[in-house]
């Protein structure tokens, strides 16, 4: 008798949904030959909230504040992707301000995330304190969207045609004060993460994804760069002003969790460097078009799938309209749904049973764009 | 393999003895890591030194088993809320729920959902509700001052209704949780 | 790039409408016996090699399922997207699983979300997001949720008033005013 199929042999575990280790809200049961893992099958739905059917039942403004709470580390990526949907189906024009301030708010979104990701990865192996840091220095980037927004984690900020409103006075200085005080702190985040050898013992070698499984399983975003492939939206097709600034895709050759997380560092710099280049480089005008009533806006006919770089991944809407008053389907891709489904349970095979919430956080598996 | 005994109704007999034990307990509530819903996110917050809940005696602890205070982070879904029964029924007497949201509440913009719950204290007996959405670290500290000063004064017995009215919560719970196969108590 | 993908249909001996094309976009509709040769002539001979999203749409009116497959190339620069038609009545679409792994997934998703059979799926029948639904699959249009929300969660608590100074002046007396902490109590 095979050794995974022996009552007696294997041990049945369910990780999660209750376990400080699990990312987020979900489960995966596992079957264990001594420590190592012979089969894993991860559990979703303990989020499931039927957005999609929601979003059919009110009107299309209406939507937006219903569409950043799938996403709930970084928000504006939604907002952003269905109002990019929106205004390509309705014919908008954006003016060029309000695409510079959209480019600016996903930056610093994607910033916060990546600074908690970081430290959540040093965290899931005890070290706490790289953890703390990581959440301290994001609460300095939620202060910056408080003021310009008035809320810190759902900001309904982007609306099609543009913005909200414009950023208040002297808000670019604030900004670079807080990148400035960030940045001083970062060399000493790195010693304390990246140069600790428990740190370096547990993620090196450890987590490999394939090369190959990038484009066999549809792997997105910082999965698929730390596996040496190029992929990213805001090279590849770029959106909004990542066309007109200048940078480089950050890769890496490692494949394993060290070179994620390693992935992850590098891409906060980005983010500087990036916010830096937007805040030199912000024209004047306008930060919103004109927008017909609201309540009695019909979109014409068409279906449209758009896409944008997460902090995780390649993010995309697939929005039909019927011409009425409000979507006929709205579907959410999240890059989640491939890495926490298809490639966990298959990377978890063979791994040991103290890498698993290890693993889970290097992917930084979000359910809520899993289950919608 | 479970014990199928239901728990004993509360004791009258040692009321006095439970307004000093209330007054240790309101000083060091220990909360179980459960994060059920998007409000889990402005609870990490809480652990850093800006917001510092350890200043209240407010801790994290891994298993229920070890806690107090169970936080339902918003809405839930009818899958969750059946691993939420298990989780509350886990921990041991006295406990109390915070929950945080508007959705918890009356549904807030879930309210049309055919996945979650609208009204969570029919099935779970809630201390503290916390408005928002979501709900500021400042906005869940004060709610947890509430909390203290509803156990110093005796008036945070949401458990011992739970198990007064076990039968009340157990209808309603099965009228939504289809397939339940759950033991009569979850010790 | 752009001229590319237009070669993929160009090949093709049956109909299509084309539903938008851009720049490194195109959407066609094709007949539904058409689906699996189209996939599998994009993924061998134009290196579309990602399959990125399964999605339904119920076009109640018409009784019909609109099915999309969004494939994209390994670099993401490229998006091509097919669309067909699948009758209602007792839907069933082909699997693509033994293509693409991922497509398991987004087909478990939809059979629970719509009722859609993909026979040959090995997975199809497990509990994906929902636990144990007896209702209609949720997201087709004839599935009504609030009407659902209502019978099953119970109605939820609402203002008594919408005019805002008639609420205030009314609860105005039920709000506990805050109590400062005495020194005791710290």
């Amino acid at each position: 008798m095979n050794s995974s199929t022996d009552p007696l042999k294997t041990t049945h575990l369910f990780f999660g949904p209750q376990h400080p280790g699990v990312t987020g809200n979900m489960s995966v049961e596992m079957w264990f030959d001594g420590d190592e893992i012979t089969k894993a099958v991860t559990h979703v739905g303990y989020l499931h909230r039927g957005f999609e059917k929601l979003m059919e039942r009110r009107l299309w403004i209406q939507n937006f504040p219903l569409v950043c709470r799938i996403c709930v580390p970084e928000p504006d990526i939604n907002e952003e992707c269905y109002a990019l949907a929106v205004e390509k189906l309705a014919g908008l024009q954006v003016p060029e301000r309000a695409k510079w301030i959209r480019t600016l708010i996903l930056e610093l979104a994607r910033f916060a995330v990546n600074l908690m990701a970081f430290g959540g990865q040093a965290g899931t192996l005890g070290l706490g304190t790289g953890a703390m840091w990581g959440i301290t220095f994001r609460d300095f980037v939620l202060d910056l969207f408080e003021e310009l927004t008035g809320a810190r984690v759902y900001h309904m900020y982007i609306q099609p045609g543009g913005v909200r409103r414009d950023l208040p006075e002297g808000f670019e200085k604030r900004v670079l004060a807080v990148l400035d005080k960030i940045g001083e702190r970062l060399p000493e985040f790195d010693r304390l993460i990246l140069n600790n050898s428990v740190f370096r013992d547990r993620t090196v070698g450890v987590g490999i994804v394939k090369p190959e499984w990038v484009s066999e399983l549809g792997l997105v975003g910082p999965v698929a760069r730390g596996s040496g492939s190029l992929r990213d939206v805001r090279k590849d097709a770029p959106y909004e002003v990542y066309g007109e600034l200048d940078f480089e895709v950050v890769s890496e050759q490692g494949c394993d969790i060290y070179s994620r997380a390693l992935l992850r560092r590098r891409e906060i710099d980005l983010s500087m460097h990036l916010i830096r280049r937007i805040l030199e480089s912000m024209p004047g005008g306008p930060v919103a078009a004109p927008l017909p009533n609201l309540t009695e806006w019909r979109i014409p006919p068409g279906e449209i799938y758009t896409r944008i770089e997460s902090s995780r991944g390649e993010y995309g809407y697939y929005v039909v309209s019927d011409g009425s008053l409000k979507p006929r389907r709205v579907h959410v891709r999240g890059p989640s749904f491939v890495h926490a489904l298809t490639l966990l349970e298959r990377m978890l095979v063979g791994a040991n049973i103290a890498d698993v919430s290890n693993i889970m956080v290097s992917l930084t598996t979000c359910p809520p764009e899993i289950e919608r | 393999m479970y014990c199928n005994k239901l728990p004993d109704k509360p004791d009258d007999r040692k009321k006095i003895w439970e307004k000093v034990d209330n007054m240790a307990r309101a000083n060091s509530l220990w909360v179980t890591a459960y994060g059920t819903g998007c409000g889990a996110i402005e609870l990490r917050p809480l652990h850093t030194s800006r917001f510092d809940m350890e200043r209240f005696g407010i801790a994290m602890r891994p298993t229920p088993r070890q806690a107090d205070v169970l936080i339902i982070s918003g809405y839930l879904a009818v899958k969750t809320l059946k691993r939420v029964i298990r989780v509350y029924e886990q921990i041991q007497d006295p406990k109390y729920i915070v929950a945080l949201g508007s959705c918890t509440i009356n549904g807030g913009m879930y309210y049309d959902s055919y996945n979650t719950l609208n009204i969570l204290d029919r099935y779970l007996p809630v201390d503290v509700f916390v408005n928002g959405c979501m709900p500021r670290p400042e906005a869940i500290i004060d709610g947890f001052s509430l909390l203290m000063r509803k156990i110093k004064a005796g008036e945070a017995d949401g458990w011992k209704h739970y198990i007064e009215n076990l039968e009340y919560y157990r209808e309603n719970q099965k009228k939504i949780i289809h397939n339940w196969d759950l033991p009569d108590y979850n010790w | 790039m752009e001229k590319n993908l237009r070669e993929i249909v160009s090949f093709s001996s049956f109909e299509f409408d084309t539903l938008r094309e851009d720049e490194n976009y195109l959407h066609v509709r094709i007949p539904r016996v058409n689906v699996i040769e189209m996939l599998l002539s994009a993924r061998q001979r134009f290196g579309l090699d990602t399959l990125q999203l399964i999605s339904a749409v119920d076009r109640l009116e018409d009784n019909v399922f609109q099915l999309t497959w969004i494939l994209e190339d390994s670099r993401g620069t490229s998006v091509f997207m097919i669309s067909a038609d699948y009758p209602r009545e007792n839907c069933t679409v082909p699997t693509i699983g033994d293509i693409w792994k991922t497509a398991e997934v987004f087909e478990r998703e939809l059979h629970e979300m719509y009722g859609i059979d993909f026979p040959g799926n090995p997975r199809q029948n497990e509990d994906f997001l929902l636990e144990d639904w007896r209702e209609l699959p949720p997201m087709r249009r004839d599935f009504d949720t609030l009407e659902y929300s209502l019978r099953t969660y119970g109605e939820r608590r609402k203002r008594m008033h919408t005019d805002p100074r008639k609420y205030i002046a009314e609860s105005i007396d039920e709000w506990d005013t805050p109590v400062p902490m005495k020194d005791s109590e710290r």
